[in-house]
């Protein structure tokens, strides 16, 4: 496949220079792809200043399960763990481009074929950077970045060879997901007793399903326009081909516009990948990061339910009689699990809205401007090509 | 005497370059408002004996603003330099004619015959300063009936002629409905009756009046303009549920359609001036063309024609002499092939921008919503907004997607069907060529029969035999000359068509670029009105 240098993107992420991240190349093998996670720390819980190991996706995915798991981390939000590289699209590509190589022209086939490069390198280059942005927002909070797990992803420089989920695993798995939907339906029943959390619980559900859904539509809008770009290619095609066979002065205006719609394209192309980046990832990775939101609730309220059930056996006991003492031991560590959930969330959740509303407004404006900026571009490129057509 | 021709000159000169001008104009296809294409006919020098060779057709739906104030200034100063020449030319005029008199005057009495010679000069040069303030006042006139006009883009002596089809009404119901279209033809044309007529058309008239012009020129090598397509599931889909958004696209579609065929028609010089062209465009009762239907016995005959000519075509192995035919043939089947596969990816240009429109559209609503449901103030206002400017800008795509149908999509349709009709008038020539071979065949083998007769000593039968061979040696006479007049025909044909081509793609293309400056323009100006309230979210 291919090697990949990218440059960290977000770099708001690495103000701390105590611990930086980034992943400067990623290698594309097959089906899997290999990135280089380079690491530069002044921490002493590390042994050396500097990093650089390889990382697949599935380490990635075990680092975010590991942390999930860990009891100590319940009242944090976890960052999201970063989707799988999803090289589909291109594929198809290649396999109607390898398909459809006998009836086309060798320019045609040239085109398509660059066509398919640029697609390739977006998917690359987003999966980098969503890998890239889950380990700096991990290095950048302040426990997570001490977890030990996440050291030895960092540190080891030998394979972590993570066993792939077995079936029976994938199962249980699955299993356990649909319990804790259940859960949540059932938990959500639970009365709230705090203002807060009871704004920030329906905020939440109805804030979910609707970015979900503007994901999804503004995924088919960028895919609309990504198809629109490459019509122009094709009518650029067809233009160049029709230009071939006459040979007079108008075989120069046609080729003329034939180019005038490939440069269109490009331009239209740009516009639509900048739109995707800016827009639908943003989307999509608060889609994630709200999800993770609502799984923090969701403890919170397991633990809350876990406190009123611990109550009722307390009740039960001191009515009984017997193992009073255990039970109040064990409605004493509800409670101040519990608490110690409310307030560590209470701060996540608020510093989580600041997050969202700044990262909203960087993206939003950078996504204008980019617009504004292409959009300016492809009009001096018209302009300039109705001045030469028209002079001819 | 050489400042009174200057002015002429200087005349011809200003004004000519009006001739040549285009504007951009904003096709809505909403809006059933008159869309008035005129077509000009300009004096060609490349051939004298076509009137009306060398077409220019210039479409000005809606005169742009700019266009406007370019036209009354450069008219203005057109004015102006023309007066002002006037007065100058009538000054030194009156100048000289003062200084002959008085040289008259004094001289008189001295030299009878240079009085004479200065008498004459004097009189000669009267009737120019008279010719020319006539002219100069001529112009003046035409100029100020153009202005009223904004229609014409020319000044100067051209003739035009302006169809415009507009006004369609359903009448009957159910399955019998039909649409009846209003055709409305300004002209300045001396063949036609009236300077402006308008008639009520049916589809069926067109197809009738097609298969007519068909039927008389098709033989003599005439590229005869296809009509538009008969679609019984759009019709159908009118008919049933009139108030639908595809069934207004259908009959804007077909509307346009027909209001193209009709120029292209009377653009053909030939065509122009055939006698039912004229009764389609003026009288006000047409017969009703019943053999225009497909199930019709005249349709079931054209079906057997058309299986009988592909058949022949097959067979016919033509000795071609001519290489510009056979290289101009094979330029013709290439072009089919890429038109056609240019007009396929237009088309799913269309298609994916209208796409791109529905999706916009869907995405704004759902930025609304998610506005509404953000608690975070500014950044909600801010959704909302974009919300706003994605509705904006999918109107815009969808302005876009029209323009690039009825620009650019329906064009090349209409030339992909221009060259079937092309090639069909190729394989006339064809069927010709067999016809000419046939002729001259009979005629041999008449002559052999007659040889024979000679022999057997028959004299009634010779007497037929040599009847027989003289008619035969005229239709192979008349077979090669129709041969000749028809590759002739082509050639000129060909070139004009050529030339049209040229000529449309040019036009439509720049045109086409300044729709998509027009859109980008559009976006920009959406994108900074929205760049403020992005900033603004604290």
């Amino acid at each position: 496949c291919m090697q990949l240098l990218v440059h960290s993107v977000s770099v708001d992420l690495n103000n701390d220079a105590s611990l930086v991240i980034d992943i400067p190349d990623a290698l594309c093998e097959r089906d899997k792809v290999k990135f280089t996670v380079h690491t530069k720390t002044t921490l002493s819980s590390f042994q050396k200043p500097e990093y650089s190991v390889q990382r697949q996706h599935e380490d990635f995915i075990w680092l975010h399960d590991t942390i999930v798991e860990t009891e100590e981390y319940a009242g944090l939000i976890i960052p999201p763990a970063p989707p799988k590289p999803d090289f589909e699209g291109p594929r198809e590509k290649m396999h109607k481009l390898g398909e459809g190589e006998s009836s086309m022209t060798k320019e045609e086939y040239a085109k398509m074929k660059q066509e398919l490069e640029a697609e390739y390198l977006a998917v690359f280059k987003k999966t980098v950077q969503v890998h890239e942005v889950f380990l700096q927002r991990l290095s950048s909070h302040p426990m997570f970045r001490k977890d030990r797990n996440f050291q030895i992803f960092l540190e080891y420089d030998q394979d972590l060879t993570v066993r792939r989920k077995n079936a029976k695993e994938m199962f249980g798995g699955f299993f356990k997901n649909m319990v804790k939907s259940a859960d949540e339906v059932l938990i959500s029943g639970v009365k709230e007793v705090d203002e807060f959390f009871e704004q920030e619980k329906n905020f939440l559900l109805d804030y979910s399903s609707k970015i979900k859904d503007a994901t999804a539509k503004a995924e088919k809008m960028t895919r609309s326009h990504k198809n629109v770009a490459d019509d122009y290619n094709h009518i650029s095609g067809a233009l160049n081909n029709i230009a071939a066979d006459n040979n007079t002065a108008f075989k120069k205006h046609l080729e003329k516009c034939a180019e005038v719609f490939e440069k269109l394209r490009k331009v239209e192309d740009r516009m639509a990948s900048d739109q995707e980046l800016k827009l639908t990832e943003l989307l999509r990775y608060y889609t994630r990061d709200i999800q993770a939101a609502k799984d923090l609730l969701y403890r919170r309220a397991r633990a809350l339910a876990d406190y009123e059930n611990s109550n009722k056996a307390l009740d039960k006991a001191r009515l009984k009689g017997k193992d009073v003492a255990q039970a109040e031991e064990n409605q004493k560590q509800c409670l101040q699990k519990f608490d110690k959930l409310s307030e560590s969330g209470k701060k996540e959740l608020t510093s989580f809205k600041a997050r969202r509303v700044v990262a909203f407004r960087k993206n939003l404006i950078e996504m204008t401007e980019l617009e504004i900026k292409h959009a300016k571009n492809s009009v001096s490129l018209l302009q300039g090509s109705i001045e030469v057509l028209k002079s001819n | 005497m050489w400042f009174s021709w200057s002015p002429v000159a200087w005349c011809c000169l200003v004004s000519s370059p009006e001739a040549a001008r285009l504007s951009a104009e904003d096709i809505s296809p909403s809006s059933n408002g008159p869309k008035a294409e005129p077509v000009l006919l300009d004096d060609d020098p490349d051939d004298p004996d076509d009137l009306f060779a060398g077409l220019t057709s210039c479409e000005s739906i809606e005169l742009s603003k700019c266009y406007q104030e370019q036209d009354i200034y450069s008219y203005t100063v057109c004015v102006c330099v023309c007066v002002y020449i006037t007065f100058l030319s009538i000054l030194i005029n009156f100048y000289v004619c003062v200084c002959m008199y008085m040289c008259i005057y004094i001289y008189i009495y001295i030299y009878i015959y240079i009085y004479a010679f200065i008498y004459l000069y004097v009189f000669f040069h009267i009737y120019l300063f008279v010719c020319f303030l006539f002219i100069y006042t001529l112009f003046y006139i035409i100029y100020l009936f153009i202005k009223i006009d904004h229609s014409f883009l020319c000044i100067c002596a051209h003739m035009s002629i302006l169809i415009v089809i507009n006004f369609f009404v359903f009448l009957g119901d159910g399955m019998n409905a039909y649409m009846v279209y209003k055709v409305l033809t300004k002209t300045s044309l001396s063949i036609f009756s009236r300077d402006e007529v308008c008639v009520k058309r049916r589809f069926s008239d067109f197809l009738g009046l097609h298969s007519k012009l068909a039927s008389k020129y098709m033989h003599m090598g005439y590229i005869v303009p296809p009509a538009p397509e008969k679609s019984i599931v759009g019709m159908t889909k009118v008919k049933v549920g009139k108030e639908d958004l595809s069934s207004v696209e259908f009959v804007e579609k077909r509307r346009s359609a027909l209001e193209r065929y009709l120029l292209r028609t009377v653009k053909h010089p030939a065509l122009l001036k055939d006698p039912d062209v004229l009764q389609f465009l003026e009288s006000s009762e047409l017969p009703r063309a019943v053999s225009t239907q497909a199930l019709s016995g005249a349709g079931i005959l054209r079906m057997v024609n058309k299986a009988a000519d592909a058949v022949n075509k097959m067979t016919i192995k033509m000795n071609e002499s001519d290489a510009w035919f056979e290289e101009k043939q094979q330029q013709f089947d290439n072009l089919d092939v890429q038109l056609r596969k240019l007009h396929a990816s237009v088309e799913s240009l269309v298609c994916h921008r209208r796409e791109l429109s529905v999706n916009t559209a869907s995405f704004a609503k759902s930025a609304a919503m998610l506005g509404n449901s953000e608690d975070h103030t500014a950044l909600s206002r801010a959704l909302s907004q974009l919300a706003e400017v994605e509705e904006k800008i999918d109107q815009l795509h969808q302005d876009q997607a029209c323009a690039d149908f009825y620009l650019i999509s329906e064009l090349l349709g209409d030339y992909v069907r221009l060259i079937t009709a092309v090639k069909g008038v190729f394989d006339q020539r064809m069927k010709t060529w067999a016809k000419c071979q046939d002729a001259q065949v009979m005629l041999q083998r008449k002559r052999e029969a007659e040889a024979k007769l000679q022999h057997a000593n028959k004299p009634d039968k010779l007497q037929q035999a040599k009847d027989e061979i003289r008619e035969w040696e005229g239709k192979v006479q008349q077979g090669e000359r129709d041969f000749e007049q028809i590759s002739k025909n082509i050639r000129r044909e060909v070139g004009r068509f050529e030339k049209d081509r040229v000529k449309d793609f040019r036009v439509v293309i720049i045109k086409y670029l300044e729709s998509l400056v027009h859109t980008q323009q559009q976006l920009i100006k959406y994108w900074e009105a929205f760049l403020p309230e992005a900033k603004a979210i604290a």
